[in-house]
């Protein structure tokens, strides 16, 4: 009856364009105003370093397979193999059907390679961190978190609702100090990436875990960008470098930057991983990894243990790369590694900058704000083992002509 | 500037940051002593002893970082 009626009315009223989505032109509209609309740009890998960026040949800086592995024939014929014996699915989540032997027997060896106890297998790095703080904190807890975290794992506090703090990037005497404010038997964790992606710098986890032990507080890091590059004997991360993987709660970290493939873990206590299996929903309302990712995930984790090669010849890029910028006249970096941001500030500027460098046949990412704090917007050159001295070389040539 | 105000414990947290980077591809660095003059002397081992890039990783990372964190350093060298 109400149909009929509204229907006789909008036949009777003259037609009125109504933008049904104005709400959303307006906001990109916005966006774009201020120079912080993004765009999807379509860009075409051909190997390990050559792409293909709208159109334009150019060498990636911009990408985090930082030893190359994703075009690895090892990780490839893995990959292969699974689908032939398991199918392109998983068919369902892990508690349901999608807890396949593979998929243990890795989270297994995370654990060996991570020197903890258990390990638990996320689709995405994201997806762990929003799923490991909503499931582990609540509104009594209080988190020390870096201020320059990872957006997922702000996610994750945000979602959770419990308390939170975020001290000066990397400063291990604020952290003390916010730490010694908080009620003395309330729940703590400090909450910090291993290696800044933006930055490419790293904290002292020997100081924080010992901040750590003297408050009280758990500790959970984000090796994301530092597995696979750091870590002399297993290249497991910083907390390996640091040698304080005893002292630290939780280690996260993902298979999709410097080990080629896609997803993500957490190591830590089997108390912990028990708890994320019970109350972790982006894991349990989500479909489990398919077969080939479990099956590169595995390949990667034995070879950065068994092949040192890639992992060196990164770091011979690293210490040239950063010699090459310093003689050039660029700011010298304290920690070397293996992301080199270079710092321009002005949003349109990086942008500018960025089209130039890919004009020259380089790709080097711009950030900018929300991705970065607002004035610090800047090129973001990431390095990869399957980078050659002379594009090293050409790369620093064009910067420094830019 | 006399040595004894250099904070060994201090010039070793400096040496726990740069490990990481170090290591990394099989190098490593030990503390031999401060002289005097405020110089912090460093016998780098492993891979970095035959890197190329090793200078620049002394003199630029490890030295620029010492003297941010400790003034009183004047300056870091290799010695065999």
């Amino acid at each position: 009856m109400a149909g009929r009626f509204c229907f006789k009315i909008s036949l009777m009223t003259t037609p009125v364009e109504t933008d049904v989505f104005e709400v959303y032109r307006a906001e990109l509209e916005n966006l774009r105003d201020q120079g912080r609309m993004r765009a999807l740009k379509s860009v075409e890998i051909i190997d390990g370093v050559q792409c293909k960026v709208a159109g334009q040949n150019a060498i990636n800086f911009s990408s985090n397979d930082y030893l190359g592995l994703s075009q690895d024939e090892r990780l490839k014929q893995a990959a292969i193999a699974a689908i032939q014996q398991h199918g392109t699915g998983s068919g369902s989540s892990r508690l349901i059907a999608g807890s396949s032997p593979e998929v243990q027997k890795l989270e297994e060896n995370i654990a060996a390679w991570k020197h903890t106890e258990a390990a638990l297998v996320f689709n995405s790095g994201y997806q762990a961190n929003v799923a490991i703080a909503q499931a582990l904190f609540d509104k009594n807890t209080h988190v020390f978190a870096d201020k320059l975290n990872h957006a997922s794992l702000v996610d994750g506090m945000l979602l959770a609702g419990c308390k939170w703090t975020r001290y000066t990037h990397l400063d291990m005497d604020a952290l003390a100090q916010k730490l010694s404010q908080a009620p003395k038997n309330s729940s703590k964790w400090i909450v910090t990436d291993s290696l800044f992606s933006m930055d490419g710098d790293y904290g002292n986890l020997s100081k924080l875990c010992s901040i750590a032990e003297e408050h009280g507080a758990h500790v959970l890091i984000d090796e994301a960008h530092a597995a696979g590059v750091f870590g002399n004997e297993h290249a497991s991360g910083l907390a390996e470098a640091f040698a304080v993987q005893n002292k630290i709660t939780l280690q996260m970290g993902t298979f999709s930057k410097a080990l080629g493939g896609f997803g993500a873990y957490v190591a830590g206590p089997k108390v912990l991983i028990d708890t994320l299996i019970n109350k972790a929903r982006g894991l349990i309302y989500s479909t489990a990894l398919p077969p080939a990712m479990i099956a590169t995930a595995q390949a990667a984790i034995d070879l950065v243990q068994a092949d040192r090669s890639m992992k060196e010849a990164l770091w011979r890029n690293i210490h040239s790369a950063h010699a090459k910028l310093a003689e050039a006249g660029f700011p010298k970096s304290l920690q070397p590694t293996q992301i080199m941001p270079i710092h321009i500030g002005d949003d349109a500027k990086t942008m500018q900058a960025m089209q130039q460098l890919l004009e020259a046949g380089y790709f080097v990412q711009g950030v900018r704000p929300p991705t970065v704090p607002e004035g610090s917007s800047r090129l973001r050159i990431s390095l990869s083992a399957l980078h050659t001295s002379e594009q090293l070389d050409g790369l620093i040539h064009a910067l420094a002509v830019k | 500037m006399s040595a004894a105000t250099i904070d060994k414990e201090k010039v070793e947290q400096v040496l726990t940051m740069v490990r990481p980077y170090l290591q990394a591809d099989g190098g490593d660095v030990e503390l031999v002593g401060i002289t005097d003059e405020g110089v912090v002397q460093l016998r780098l081992q492993g891979a970095c002893g035959t890197c190329p890039s090793s200078t620049y990783t002394l003199k630029m990372g490890i030295e620029e970082q010492m003297k941010q964190y400790i003034p009183e350093v004047t300056g870091v060298e290799a010695v065999v």
